[in-house]
């Protein structure tokens, strides 16, 4: 009879086991497969983690260790049966990708799941300790959430040689390709952006291949390479993206850029650059491995390009607004119902004047980047013009969507920042209608979040008619923010979670409405 | 790394061995440094293959040799859009590919290579490929609707009527009294829906009509009857280019031993003996052409104009050849009909216009890419599922 009761136990445990390790796998997908931070995801998850209903199942354990066998492991077995029927599927904004990766992981993550299982069985039948093999079996339950730790950790070897493979194979079609100009982009803010108007703009006289959506990791532009790179191509843009010193460089050596972009620095990410200055030299390695007969496109107006000086002698080519002496400045922008015009001049060369559907400043950055680089390919100021005119908003950066009923919606949901943020409400500003903000706040500021958290909503005060804040607990400093610039609590709303604050947003649309919604709404990180 | 070419020809068409001759000059044009050609034949029983073999033209005098060196394969498109030459049928183990193209490129004059057929199948591939797209080469190719459109853009044509063979059964001399009341014998009679000038035939009278349209009916089911013109000159010219920009190249002027250009005229002359290939591919070029035409330079201009006209209305795409006829009478000039897909891609015309055959087929395929990527930027299906949008969304709609 106990014998049964501990292999219906396993089997219930593998059950509940299963989903635990899908919920894991895909926490640690969202974290880029990096151990140290999904650590720190459960570090700041732990009721996610561990859940006070997986310790309930400590009282049937304790249980059994009394004695009471049967009785015991029946109410493991049911609770563990429970914990796999009844979990329910949370909301997922960004699913579980189902990779080769994931598959050889999970696999690897199942073997170690059925040595423990073997290993339970052994001890609760073959030595007939059954109260061992429970409380073995709810160790590496509560434990769960490290086990595809183990397995990514056994795994590495094998990906990385995979990788390795990719990785060569990506190099040298590049290098075969003789006519192909790369360019790359990299940049804390509008990286993505100047990607996708560098294409636009580009596609209207060559071949343009460019890095999908967020393939901005060596593997992301592997992948990229090795699926569509065509030996027709004349440039490709590779979009780098980075989360630590390195990660640029490492990109850089794959695709050997002759152009290099870089938009803006600022504090991204410093939970893992930790200073301003790490962040320079990171993005900066975009300019600094550029061959001699390379060409750097930088921002002039940022401060923090500009207060680093680079290591090699490139040519390079500066692009702003508000600075002077820049190689291509735009100037006189006005703000039409339909969009933007301003007028761009190249320094000892002519000028024309542009109109687009994009709204903000950044905007105008990005554009002139890609202005810069089609200059550099032989395209003409004036070839430049429908191009940029027929330019479609990217996704969620400040798009301005078609209106629905009464409302429309200016989206500015993807990975946002402090800058950005604020240039997304000064647009929001100027807008005739009835102006509603939805944001959950800004995350991965290291320690200045609190502030420049404070500052976003300070600033949201002065321009904004409604405010929904998403999440209580994540938004304390935007509620300090607009209490502390006397922001009438009538006009905020702090919603539960996203559906909550949409359904305010709704309730409010009884007149025309201009509804912003910032910032990235992660489920990871709606606590 | 090179890009790859597949030089579709052949095919179900009575100008298949045009078709063979044009591909293999046009492959043997390309340049090699740029681009690695594949080429891929289409037999008359439809089936595909590829081959060095198929690139000697005396090598298709036994066609069962032929196959028999060659590869049969089939166009693929995998999961990452790639578009392969599967073997055919698959083999169980050893590679199941010949090769991967990056662009296709539609050497096949008339009905499934120049009519807008195999068009689409290249558009399901998904892949960029050379020439007019779908809907250009129907229209190109049906005498009729092409008649209806330029005569809508005030584009000169001949007066004409048209009928399908089940009126011309039902009805003939009803059908002969409207020739003859609207147009006035001779005519020309001629299948709808032909490249080639096979089925064409003149008629002075009635008799000759009825002759005349028993011939058209044996290719077509859509008829069309043109005023002749007695004393004319038939001037053609290539456009090259696409819908933003066409340019058009000199003129030739065909001197064809009958009234008009019959099919003998047109592949055959001096083919009689053409039993050996090259003799075919020489035929081709010995037609009895005179480039550029003597004519004055305004009437050129005048051709030139209304060839790039006609190109662009139709919505064209690489190099075609639109065929005109000049009524000396009256001096004046009409288009007979356009080629989407010309014999030896015009190239003779081009090489005198200062763009040798290797610059033309660059060109072609640079078009191809060009809207290739055009079309990428357009919309053609929305993100959303919108089966998944609302919950209770399908309980909402009407059942």
């Amino acid at each position: 009879m106990i014998q049964i009761l501990l292999i219906a136990l396993i089997a219930a445990w593998g059950l509940a086991m299963s989903k635990k390790l899908m919920r894991s796998v895909h926490m640690l997908q969202l974290n880029s497969y990096r151990n140290e931070r999904y650590m720190r995801w459960i570090n700041r998850n732990t009721r996610k983690a561990f859940q006070v209903r997986d310790y309930l199942l400590a009282i049937p354990a304790a249980l059994v260790l009394l004695g009471f066998e049967t009785v015991g492991l029946v109410l493991l077995v049911v609770g563990f049966a429970a914990l796999f029927f009844m979990s329910k599927e949370e909301q997922q904004k960004k699913k579980l990708v189902l990779t080769p990766r994931v598959k050889r992981m999970l696999t690897t993550a199942a073997i170690v799941l059925a040595i423990f299982a073997a290993a339970s069985g052994v001890v609760g039948i073959v030595a007939e300790q059954p109260a061992l093999a429970a409380i073995l079996l709810l160790i590496v339950y509560v434990l769960g959430f490290f086990v595809i730790i183990v397995a990514n950790t056994v795994n590495r070897p094998i990906e990385k040689s995979i990788n390795n493979k990719y990785f060569n194979e990506a190099e040298s079609m590049i290098q075969e390709s003789r006519d192909l100009n790369v360019v790359g982009i990299t940049g804390s803010y509008g990286k993505t952006s100047t990607k996708h108007f560098l294409q636009a703009i580009l596609s209207s006289e060559l071949n343009v291949l460019m890095t999908p959506e967020s393939y901005n990791t060596k593997l992301g532009v592997t992948k990229t390479v090795r699926g569509y790179l065509k030996p027709y191509h004349d440039v490709f843009i590779a979009e780098m993206g980075a989360k630590q010193k390195g990660d640029i460089q490492e990109i850089c050596d794959l695709v050997h850029q002759r152009i290099g972009i870089l938009t803006s620095i600022g504090p991204q990410h410093l939970e893992t650059f930790k200073t301003i200055e790490t962040v320079q030299k990171t993005k900066y390695e975009i300019i600094e491995s550029l061959p001699e007969d390379g060409l750097g496109i930088l921002n002039k107006d940022d401060e923090n390009i500009m207060s680093y000086t680079p290591k090699n002698q490139c040519r390079k080519v500066y692009y702003g607004i508000h600075s002077d002496d820049v190689d291509f400045k735009a100037k006189d922008i006005t703000y039409t119902s339909s969009g933007m015009t301003f007028t761009v001049e190249e320094k000892g060369g002519g000028s024309e004047t542009y109109t687009t559907k994009l709204l903000g400043e950044h905007n105008i950055y990005n554009t002139l980047a890609g202005i810069a680089v089609g200059r550099e390919l032989g395209l003409s100021l004036e070839k430049m013009k429908t191009p940029i005119k027929n330019m479609p908003p990217v996704k969620h950066r400040l798009e301005l969507k078609k209106p629905q009923g009464n409302i429309t919606i200016l989206d500015d949901s993807f990975n946002s920042n402090p800058k950005g943020a604020r240039m997304a409400v000064d647009v929001l500003g100027q807008m005739d209608e009835y102006k509603v903000l939805i944001t959950p706040g800004m995350i991965e500021l290291g320690e200045k979040e609190y502030e420049l958290n404070k500052e976003l909503a300070m600033h949201a005060a002065g321009k904004c008619d409604f405010i929904i804040l998403v999440g209580e607990r994540q938004t304390k400093p935007l509620q300090d923010g607009l209490k502390e610039a006397g922001y009438p609590e009538a006009q905020t709303y702090v919603a539960r979670d996203l559906n909550d604050g949409l359904a305010k947003m709704h309730e409010l649309a009884t007149r025309k409405m201009v509804v912003l919604l910032e910032n990235d709404l992660p489920d990871n990180y709606n606590g | 790394m090179k890009t790859r070419v597949g030089v579709i020809f052949g095919g179900m068409s009575v100008e298949h061995e045009v078709s063979v001759i044009s591909a293999l000059q046009a492959i043997n044009a390309m340049n090699k440094d740029k681009y690695e050609v594949y080429p891929l034949y289409i037999s008359k029983d439809r089936d595909w293959y590829t081959g060095e073999n198929l690139l000697e033209i005396s090598n298709y005098q036994d066609q069962k040799e032929l196959f028999e060196n060659a590869q049969k394969i089939q166009l693929v498109r995998d999961s990452e859009g790639k578009v392969h030459l599967q073997k055919d049928p698959q083999p169980k183990f050893g590679k199941k590919t010949v090769g991967e193209i990056d662009v296709a490129f539609p050497v096949i004059h008339g009905t499934y290579g120049e009519d807008g057929i195999l068009q689409g199948f290249l558009e399901l591939l998904n892949i960029p490929y050379v020439g007019c797209d779908v809907l250009s080469s129907a229209t190109g190719m049906d005498k009729v609707v092409m008649k209806h459109i330029f005569r809508d853009w005030d584009i000169p044509i001949l007066e004409y009527t048209s009928f399908y063979s089940s009126q011309w059964l039902a009805d003939r001399d009803a059908i002969g009294q409207k020739v003859e009341a609207e147009l006035g014998y001779p005519v020309i009679v001629k299948p709808a829906n032909l490249g080639s000038s096979v089925g064409i035939s003149k008629a002075a009278n009635f008799e000759e009509l009825e002759e005349a349209v028993e011939l058209a009916t044996e290719f077509a089911t859509k008829i069309v009857v043109e005023r002749m013109v007695t004393n004319m000159k038939e001037v053609n010219c290539s456009v090259l280019g696409d819908y933003e920009n066409a340019e058009a190249s000199v003129l030739e002027e065909v001197l064809g031993s009958d009234e008009f250009l019959s099919y003998q005229d047109k592949y055959q002359s001096g083919g009689g003996s053409s039993k050996d290939g090259g003799g075919a591919s020489k035929g081709m070029e010995s037609t009895n052409r005179i480039i550029p035409a003597e004519i004055s330079d305004e009437q050129t201009e005048e051709i030139q104009t209304i060839a790039k006209k006609a190109f662009q209305v139709l919505g064209c795409n690489g190099v075609s050849r639109i065929d005109f006829i000049i009524d000396q009478d009256q001096n004046k000039v009409y288009i007979n009909e356009i080629n989407t897909i010309p014999g030896s891609l015009s190239f003779y015309l081009w090489d005198p216009s200062g763009k040798d055959f290797t610059q033309l087929t660059d060109e072609l395929v640079k078009l191809a890419l060009k809207r290739m990527r055009e079309r990428e930027k357009l919309m053609f299906s929305i993100d959303s599922n919108l089966f998944s949008s609302h919950s209770g969304g399908l309980k909402g709609s009407k059942n």
